[in-house]
């Protein structure tokens, strides 16, 4: 028989986490489908000498085939369409979204020498801070908050609070010691990073989801035989949906213990939200108009999409 | 302390990196502290320091190689080394010098490959700042580059010793 | 390959290239090129240049940098001698006298300083002089600076924390918090070290002198206030949420110019002598890890990290078993390596290990840091060997001799955290 061909799949996430476990059944069930024709190794982040923002590119010169990237919007400005602050707030929505934005994203990998497979998404960020909870936005006000994008320090000067950049291994250690008191993240970021521990509040808005493409050398996967590439796709399609589905599930799960475990969830009401869509829609402008067409073409796509 | 180098262009580009290496420590305490006081009394962020800084760190790693080999100041094991007869020694120096060389070299073919491939393909962080990547992985091309140039200087002249069975030329 | 033909390969070409005197950069990164073209990865080589440029642009390992320069400029402007003159008076309470002062100079030196290289330098470049004129025994005095400096990277600052916990992602301040309680440990199995054979063996020091009056104590503050103020900016300014770990940094960098500057000491001269000090420092270490990063590359490439993991998993081996293991390779790996390069190329492998079979993750940085520490005071390989006996003047073997008492005094340090992890952990969990 042939010799079995060995690809090894970049992780975004540590060892035991539930994405690396997900990626973990993908790669076993293509290995089944395949019958040990397809052999696919996750590695959690950390193992291969590769920083996640830049997966797409070892992919890309085929130092490696595969990897689970996210935060590319730097080299793929067409992906950051889908991180804009309150544009789309659920993975229902981001299917959707998604769809319009799949073409530009595309493109714009293909120049780097690598196809998205698949993708599943990180959950929807909030606002998680130490300290009593705000009650309205209002109460934002000289809160210092870790933001991860430009729109994220615009939106949090908007709230009259104190934009910070700290290098995420510091983040623990500023929620600690009170140099930051909110974080832009998920529940399941904040238990992954052990930051759940320092954490006394969430503020619910659903800024954005962080979608998470897997990618593949483009060489590689022209270089499949026929069958296997045909089954690799079909599973890739099947455990899209079924990653989605666990990831939104989870979150949910895990709000709903921090909350019983005494945790303040507040959910911000919706007049608040619209208020505040409003205040955040001349970002999407500006973002607009510093990209190029190609990104400027998905935000158009992305935002008729969503009707906003 | 750190011995004083000189002579000839090779010794002045090796002091050359070390010098601006040693500015950007000085910029990076001066970018990091900036951060501190903007968050700390004005309640806001450079949002440049961290990004910024981590470049210099660039800088300071890459330029200051080529001073820190030729000032004998980079590590090394003397347990058989330092009991060799001049004469083996000799020899031994040259075979180091040349696996020193070789590593620089083929170090410095590949980070040449990626920063290139960063220019070609328009490469911006993905932080807040957007910064064309090759930029600041120019620093690491240059800085390998004036180790590659320093270790082809010495290696000639630990060759030379070797086959002349000239004692030390002492840039150990 | 197989991983045992793998590792051999490793091995050998490592041990070829070092004996031959090769700079440990080169010896690093040639082995790890090796297994990669031997696996016929070639086209793996590629990977250098993101090797180097993720390592490299580290906003945590900014520290290294910014507190060699803060020891350096400690160093550079004489502080460090007036510091040591000035806490003497103190020693005189206790036999031994002298002996102490470098254990405990050291411990409060390295605690301004990331470096245990630099506070054996700072201390041992005043001591020394000063330990012949009073008649003290050259091997001991050797020993008590080269123990001293290596607490400069258990007691906090620590550039070995720093990298442990960037590389496997743990609180960098709880793990300079858990080195406080084990280094004040050290502190004192030292003392009552010199105590007892000072006592026992009386040529090993000058009779006692009498003890110090009130106003020689007193006289002692203005010497000595200087560093333990800056020592408690950079410690304080962390703990009370002002800075991260890598600003404290900066921090401390701003505070020593403060304190030569408050000396009269702050002049070009010694600033460019601090900074030469400071770039050939980092460029040797960040060099180092640059390199160790392509043995770690081909480990995973070849998957020796995680074949050996599950060999060893399998083998159904005993936690005490494992750390006695972890305890043996560092103390061969030891005698040969630098403790980062040590730490960086065993790292991989020793991790995910001892995670399984459940040791702390703090803990463990604590253990391996001391680990690393005796490494520093073993020959042939021992840089803080290597600085006294360039500062000292007499043959490396002196220096390590009188060094070998104090190798037991740090792997009892070891059996006691691991009879008790909470000497480690207590301090971290009150915060
Ligand atoms: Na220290
Ligand atoms: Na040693």
């Amino acid at each position: 028989a042939d010799k079995p061909i060995k690809w090894d799949l970049a992780g975004y996430y540590g060892m035991g986490t539930p994405p690396t476990k997900l990626l973990n059944e993908f790669a076993a069930e293509v290995k089944a489908a395949t019958d040990g024709k397809l052999l696919i190794s996750v590695r959690p982040v950390g193992e291969l000498p590769y920083s996640p923002p830049e997966y797409h590119r070892v992919v890309g010169n085929g130092s490696i085939q595969m990897a689970d990237t996210a935060w590319i919007a730097g080299d793929i400005p067409s992906a950051g369409a889908l991180t804009l602050p309150l544009l789309v707030r659920n993975f229902t929505e981001l299917r959707t979204a998604m769809q319009a934005a799949q073409p530009g994203i595309d493109k714009e990998l293909e120049r780097f020498g690598a196809k998205p497979l698949f993708w599943y998404s990180f959950p929807v960020a909030n606002f998680w801070g130490t300290g009593s909870a705000p009650q309205s936005l209002q109460e934002f006000a000289g809160l210092k908050i870790r933001g991860l994008t430009p729109e994220h320090s615009a939106l949090i000067a908007m709230l009259n609070a104190a934009p910070a950049t700290i290098a995420t291994p510091e983040v623990m250690t500023g929620l600690q010691y009170g140099t930051i008191n909110t974080a832009i993240t998920s529940a399941f970021g904040l238990t992954s990073a052990k930051w759940d521990s320092l954490i006394k509040w969430g503020y619910i808005v659903n800024l954005a989801p962080t979608p998470s493409y897997i990618v593949v050398n483009q060489k590689d996967f022209d270089a499949l035989p026929e069958d296997i590439r045909q089954t690799l796709v079909t599973v890739a399609a099947k455990h899209q949906e079924k990653m989605l589905d666990f990831i939104e599930a989870d979150e949910a799960r895990l709000q709903k213990e921090l909350a019983d475990s005494g945790l303040v969830l507040v959910e911000a009401p919706d007049e608040e939200i619209e208020a505040l869509v409003k205040q955040v829609e001349p970002l999407w402008q500006q973002w607009h108009e510093s990209r190029g067409d190609t990104a400027k073409a998905t935000l158009d796509a992305v935002r008729s999409s969503m009707k906003r | 302390m750190a011995p004083k180098i000189t002579g000839g262009w090779t010794g002045k580009m090796a002091n050359s990196g070390a010098v601006i290496a040693a500015a950007a420590v000085v910029l990076s305490t001066i970018l990091v502290l900036a951060e501190v006081v903007a968050r700390s009394i004005f309640h806001t962020s450079t949002m440049i320091s961290v990004e910024f800084s981590s470049y210099l760190l660039i800088v300071i790693t890459f330029l200051g190689l080529a001073y820190t080999q030729r000032s004998g100041q980079m590590i090394h094991v003397d347990v058989l080394f330092g009991a060799l007869s001049p004469r083996k020694r000799a020899w031994a120096d040259a075979l180091r010098h040349t696996a020193m060389l070789a590593y620089a070299s083929i170090a410095l073919w590949y980070v040449s490959i990626f920063t290139w491939r960063s220019y070609t393909l328009d490469q911006v962080s993905s932080s807040l700042l957007r910064t064309p990547q090759y930029l600041p992985q120019l620093f690491m091309v240059l800085g390998l580059a004036l180790l590659t140039v320093e270790l082809i200087r010495s290696c000639l002249l630990a060759w030379r010793d070797a086959f002349h069975g000239h004692k030390q030329h002492g840039t150990e | 390959m197989e991983v045992f033909t793998a590792l051999g390969l490793f091995v050998g070409t490592l041990t070829a290239l070092l004996l031959i005197g090769t700079w440990m950069p080169a010896a690093l990164g040639i082995s790890g090129l090796t297994l990669l073209i031997a696996n016929g990865d070639g086209r793996m080589l590629e990977s250098i240049g993101s090797v180097f440029w993720n390592q490299g642009s580290s906003f945590v390992l900014l520290a290294i940098p910014m507190f060699i320069f803060m020891g350096e400029i400690v160093l550079a402007s004489g502080v460090s001698s007036r510091f040591y003159r000035s806490i003497t008076p103190w020693a005189r309470f206790l036999p031994g006298q002298l002996y102490n002062s470098n254990i405990v100079a050291s411990a409060l030196f390295s605690s301004v300083c990331g470096s245990s290289v630099a506070t054996a330098a700072a201390v041992g470049t005043v001591a020394i002089p000063e330990l012949r004129k009073a008649g003290y025994n050259d091997r001991m005095s050797f020993g008590t600076l080269a123990v001293g400096g290596t607490l400069g990277i258990l007691i906090p600052p620590s550039s070995a924390m720093i990298i442990y916990g960037s590389m496997v992602n743990e609180n960098i301040a709880k793990l300079f918090i858990a080195g406080i309680v084990p280094g004040v440990m050290i502190v004192g199995l030292c003392i009552a070290y010199i105590v007892l054979a000072t006592v026992f063996n009386r040529r090993l020091a000058p009779a006692q002198t009498g003890l110090p009056s009130l106003g020689e104590l007193l006289q002692s503050v203005p010497g000595a206030l200087p560093l333990i103020l800056l020592m408690v900016a950079v410690i304080g300014s962390l703990y009370t949420g002002m800075v991260t770990p890598t600003e404290a940094a900066a921090v401390g960098v701003l505070g020593a110019l403060l304190v030569a500057g408050s000396f009269k000491k702050l002049n070009w001269p010694m600033l460019k002598r601090a900074l030469e000090a400071t770039v050939a420092s980092t460029c040797m270490l960040m060099f180092i890890i640059l390199s160790a990063q392509i043995i770690a590359f081909a480990f995973a490439r070849l998957g020796i990290t995680r074949e050996l993991t599950d060999f060893v998993v399998n083998q159904n081996v005993s936690p005490w078993t494992m750390l006695l293991i972890v305890v043996v390779l560092y103390l061969v790996l030891g005698c040969f390596l630098d403790a980062i390069s040590m730490m960086v190329m065993t790292l991989p492998l020793i991790y995910p290990v001892m995670m399984e079979l459940g040791f702390d993750s703090v803990w463990l940085g604590v253990v391996l840091v001391l680990l690393m520490e005796i490494g520093l005071i073993t020959p042939p390989v021992g840089l803080n060997l290597f600085v006294l006996q360039r500062v000292g003047g007499r043959p490396l073997r002196e220096v390590a001799l009188g060094s070998l008492p104090f190798v037991g005094l740090l792997l009892a340090g070891v059996l006691l955290l691991a009879i008790w992890p909470e000497i480690a952990l207590w301090l971290p969990g009150k915060l």
